[in-house]
C-alpha cells in the first residue's frame, strides 16, 4: 500500500485527554497521529502495548481502552533516544542528557482510575551529560548499559562519574570524546551485549559522516569482529529467536543479518530513515521510520534514490511489518513539525500503559508503598 | 568548574546582592571557614546557597543554585545529598583526588542521580551502610529508597501502631519526626516533637514534649521543645532544639547540656570538628506559645530578625559568625559544612553547566570479556 493510501486508510487518534503534562499535548504541538485502521486490533491480538518518543519534547505510549480504541498516552521528555523495557515492571528511557529508570507501580490485575494496566513512575534520573545516548540495554543482573555515541563506547551509569566505559570498537584507541564512527546500535543476547551498528569505521571525530550511504558495519561485541558491512547508517539491531535484525536505515530496509555470509538481507522496505526497532512474536516487527530532509544527515543516502523513484514522501512513525511477508501490514504516522524517531519498544502484557509526568505536581502526589510491609513494631519499633 | 553560573565575589561583612535574596555576614565567618577549611551549604528560600571563603583569589564567594526546592542535607563519602520536597539528589564531589582541584574548585559538587520519592515530607537523611536514612515526617517513620516504591518504611517510633496501621492520608504527622543521626557504630537516633499516636497529637504537649529516642527502643532525652536535627559529636550527639533556640549537646550517659541558646527558632544543624553550623529564623506568628517566642520585650536583636545561618564553636560553647538573609526570605530547612571547601561549587541539577560537565569513570570491562578483546581483524 503506498503512502498515500495509508494516508487514506488511516484515522486520526486523539490523545487521551489531560494526558499532556505541560499543556502542550499533540493539539498544542500541532501533532497528529494517524493509526491504520487494524493498528488496535493489532495490538490487542499481540497483547503489547508500544513506547516511542519524537524528540524534541515527547514519549508516547499507545495501548488499547476497554472499547477496543487506540489509547494514547504522552508525556514531556527532553529528546526520547533510546528505549529498553525490563520486564514488564521497568521501562529505561535515554534523553538528551539524562537516563530515566521509571518503575511500574500497579501490581497484576490493579488499574488506575481511568483503565489504565501499568503506570509508569520516573523512579529514577541518572546524570550522564551530553554523551548522546542512543541504544539503551539491560543486562542478566539488571545493569545499564548503553550506548554513548559521543564517546564511541558502550557505557553504564556510576554512582561517581557520568558514565563508565564497557566496551568499545577495536578499531578506536578508547573512548574519547568526539564522536568518530557513530556507534549507535546494541543488540542484547541473554542478558549481554552482543551486538552493535556504527555508521562508519572512522578514528576521525566525524569522519562517519563521509561513509554514510555504504560503510556502515555491525561488530560482534565478544570477537570485536565485523559481521556484515556495506550498510548505510545501520541502526538498532536486535537479537530475536535465532536471527539478528538490524535497520539499514540509510536504505529504509529492515533485514536480517546473515552471520555465516556477512551480508545484510533485507525482508521489507517503508518510506523513511529506519531506526528503533522491536520484535514482536515470531512474526511481527515493529519498526521507527524518521524523515529525512534535505541538507540533514539523514539526506543525500540510498533512501533519497528509493523514493524518488518509487515517488514516495517518507513520513515519521512506526511501521507494523509482516516479516514472513515482508509488508508493512499496520502503521502510525505523526504529522506535524516534527522529524525524528529513534526507538520503538514493545511492552509485553500491557495494554494500556500510563506514566506519571515531571511537570506538573502529579509527581509529587502519587506515592506509592508496598502494602505487605509489616504493620506493627516490635516493643522498641521496627528497624529492618 | 567549567561552564558553573559566576558567582558574585563579597567581602568579608559585605552585604551581597544576590538574585534572589541578600546575605549579610555577621564576624568572622569566612576565617572560620577558611580555617577548617570548609565551605557552606545552606538550603533556604527555595534554593541552595553556597557560601565559600576563596573564590580563587582569595576573596569570598556567596551564590545560589536551584534543585527543585529547599530540603535538607546530608553528607556522603563521595559528596552530598540534598532533598527537594520531592526528591533526593545525589552530588559527586569530582574534584577529590585532584590535587589541583577541578576547574578552580577543591571541591565540585555534580549532580549524579535523583530519586523521586514523592511529597512524603522528608525532614532530616542520614547515611550509614544501607544507603540514605530518610526521616518521613509525613509517615511518622523512618525509611530507606526503595526501587519500586516512593520509600520503603524500616521504623517506627514504639509509641506508634506502626506504618500502615493509621490513617496515612490524615494531614499532620502524630510524632512530628525531626532529625536523624546515625553513629559511628551505627545506631541511628531520631527526635520527635511528641509521643503520640494521632494525627497532629504531637501539638498538645509541643512545649516540654518532645524526646530523643534510639531506634532500639532507649529514650535518651524527654522534656525537648521541638527538637530538630541530631548530628552525632564525639561519643555523643548534637541536637537542635527549635522551640527554645538551643543547639543542645546529648552525651552519651543520657546528660543533656546547652551549648548555646539564641532567640531564634533553629532548623539545620551540622558539625566538622569543633564547628557546628545551625540555621535561624524569627519566631513567625505559627510559633507562639513556644519559649523562644516569649523573648524579652522589645523582640530580638535585630541581627536575629528575619532568617540565616551561624557559626558556633561547640568546644567553648560560643557563637563565632552568623550570615543573615535580608528581605522576605523563608526558613533555613538546612546547612552543611563542606569539608575542604574553601572554593566550593556545586552545580545545579539539570542546568546548563551540569550538563554539560562530563566526568567518565574508570573503565569496567564487561563480565569476561573487557572493554577490547585482542583480536585480529576479519577481512571483510
Amino acid at each position: 500500500m503506498s503512502v498515500s493510501a495509508m494516508q487514506a486508510a488511516s484515522a486520526r487518534v486523539p490523545p487521551e485527554a489531560g494526558t499532556a503534562d505541560d499543556g502542550t499535548g499533540p493539539a498544542g504541538d500541532e501533532l497528529e497521529l494517524l493509526a491504520s485502521p487494524g493498528m488496535a486490533a493489532w495490538l490487542v491480538d499481540q497483547r503489547v502495548s508500544l513506547a516511542f518518543g519524537t524528540p524534541p519534547l515527547k514519549l508516547w505510549l499507545v495501548g488499547v481502552d476497554d472499547d477496543g480504541e487506540l489509547a494514547v498516552f504522552d508525556r514531556s521528555l527532553d529528546k526520547v533516544m533510546g528505549i529498553a523495557a525490563e520486564g514488564a515492571e521497568r521501562l529505561w528511557v535515554a534523553t538528551r542528557f539524562e537516563l530515566w529508570r521509571f518503575e511500574n507501580v500497579l501490581d497484576p490485575g490493579e488499574r488506575t482510575a481511568d483503565g489504565q494496566d501499568r503506570l509508569y513512575v520516573p523512579r529514577q534520573l541518572l546524570a550522564v551529560g551530553d554523551v548522546n545516548v542512543h541504544d539503551v540495554g539491560v543486562d542478566a543482573d539488571g545493569r545499564d548499559l548503553w550506548v554513548n555515541t559521543r564517546f564511541g563506547c558502550l557505557a553504564s551509569t556510576s554512582t561517581s562519574a557520568s558514565f563508565v566505559p564497557r566496551w568499545w570498537p577495536p578499531f578506536l584507541d578508547g573512548p574519547r570524546q568526539g564522536d568518530r564512527c557513530h556507534l549507535n546500535g546494541l543488540a542484547m543476547r541473554d542478558g549481554q551485549a552482543a551486538f552493535v551498528t556504527c555508521v562508519s569505521r572512522s578514528t576521525e571525530v566525524d569522519g562517519w559522516r563521509d561513509g554514510r550511504r555504504d560503510q556502515g558495519c555491525v561488530l560482534d561485541v565478544a570477537s570485536g569482529e565485523v559481521v556484515a558491512t556495506g550498510l548505510s547508517m545501520p541502526h538498532s539491531p536486535r537479537w530475536h529467536g535465532d536471527d539478528l535484525w538490524v535497520a539499514n536505515a540509510g536504505t529504509g530496509e529492515l533485514g536480517r543479518v546473515d552471520l555465516a555470509r556477512g551480508r545484510f538481507e533485507p525482508v521489507a522496505f517503508a518510506p523513511g530513515f529506519l531506526r528503533g526497532l522491536s520484535l514482536v512474536g515470531d512474526r511481527f516487527a515493529v519498526v521507527g521510520s524518521s524523515k529525512p530532509r534535505r541538507g540533514d544527515i539523514y539526506s543525500g543516502l540510498p533512501l533519497d534514490d528509493v523514493l524518488e523513484e518509487r515517488g514516495l514522501a517518507p513520513h515519521l512513525g512506526i511501521f507494523v511489518v509482516d516479516v514472513d511477508l515482508g509488508e508493512l501490514v499496520e502503521w502510525l504516522l505523526i504529522e506535524g513539525p516534527v522529524r525524528e524517531l529513534f526507538d520503538v519498544c514493545a511492552l509485553p502484557g500491557a495494554r494500556r500503559p500510563a506514566a506519571i509526568g515531571l511537570l506538573t505536581d502529579e509527581i509529587r502526589r502519587e506515592i506509592t508503598f508496598d502494602p505487605r510491609w509489616p504493620a506493627v513494631p516490635s516493643a522498641g519499633g521496627q528497624h529492618a | 568548574m567549567p561552564d558553573a553560573v559566576s558567582p558574585r565575589a563579597v567581602s568579608p561583612g559585605a552585604v551581597v546582592g544576590l538574585l534572589s535574596a541578600e546575605v549579610d555576614v555577621t564576624g568572622p565567618l569566612w576565617e572560620r571557614l577558611a580555617g577548617i577549611p570548609a565551605g557552606l551549604l545552606v538550603s533556604a528560600n527555595g534554593r541552595l546557597w553556597i557560601l565559600a571563603p576563596d573564590d580563587g583569589s582569595g576573596t569570598p564567594t556567596v551564590a545560589e543554585r536551584g534543585i527543585g526546592g529547599a530540603g535538607p542535607l546530608c553528607r556522603t563519602a563521595t559528596g552530598v545529598l540534598a532533598a527537594n520536597p520531592w526528591q533526593l539528589w545525589t552530588f559527586v564531589d569530582v574534584a577529590a583526588g585532584r590535587p589541583a582541584g577541578f576547574a578552580g574548585h577543591d571541591v565540585a559538587l555534580v549532580p549524579q542521580a535523583a530519586t523521586t520519592f514523592g511529597s512524603i515530607g522528608v525532614c532530616d537523611v542520614a547515611v550509614d551502610v544501607d544507603g540514605p536514612l530518610l526521616v518521613v515526617g509525613r509517615f511518622d517513620c523512618l525509611g530507606r529508597l526503595d526501587r519500586r516504591h516512593s520509600f520503603r518504611p524500616v521504623w517506627t517510633p514504639p509509641w506508634t501502631a506502626g506504618f500502615g496501621t493509621g490513617d496515612t492520608e490524615a494531614v499532620g504527622a502524630a510524632s512530628n519526626l525531626g532529625g536523624v543521626a546515625v553513629s559511628p557504630g551505627g545506631r541511628a537516633v531520631v527526635s520527635a516533637a511528641g509521643r503520640s499516636a494521632e494525627p497532629n497529637g504531637w501539638r498538645d504537649g509541643v512545649v516540654g514534649g518532645g524526646v530523643v529516642v534510639s531506634t532500639g527502643g532507649d529514650v535518651l532525652a524527654t522534656g525537648l521543645t521541638l527538637p530538630r536535627q541530631v548530628r552525632a559529636h564525639g561519643s555523643g550527639h548534637l541536637v537542635v532544639e527549635s522551640g527554645t533556640g538551643r543547639l543542645l549537646r546529648l552525651g552519651p550517659d543520657g546528660g543533656l547540656d546547652v551549648v548555646i541558646e539564641v532567640p531564634a527558632v533553629l532548623t539545620g544543624l551540622d558539625v566538622l570538628g569543633t564547628t557546628a553550623v545551625v540555621g535561624w529564623s524569627a519566631p513567625g506568628e505559627g510559633q507562639t506559645g513556644l519559649p523562644v517566642a516569649e523573648g524579652p520585650a522589645g523582640g530580638a536583636p535585630a541581627r536575629w530578625r528575619g532568617t540565616g545561618v551561624a557559626l558556633i564553636d561547640v568546644a567553648t560553647a560560643s557563637l563565632v559568625a552568623s550570615a543573615r538573609f535580608l528581605g522576605n526570605a523563608d526558613p533555613v530547612v538546612d546547612a552543611l559544612l563542606v569539608q575542604g571547601g574553601r572554593r566550593l561549587d556545586l552545580l545545579a541539577p539539570r542546568g546548563d553547566a551540569a550538563n554539560r560537565t562530563v566526568v567518565v569513570g574508570e573503565v569496567d570491562g564487561l563480565p569476561g570479556l573487557g572493554p577490547v578483546r585482542a583480536h585480529a581483524q576479519s577481512p571483510e
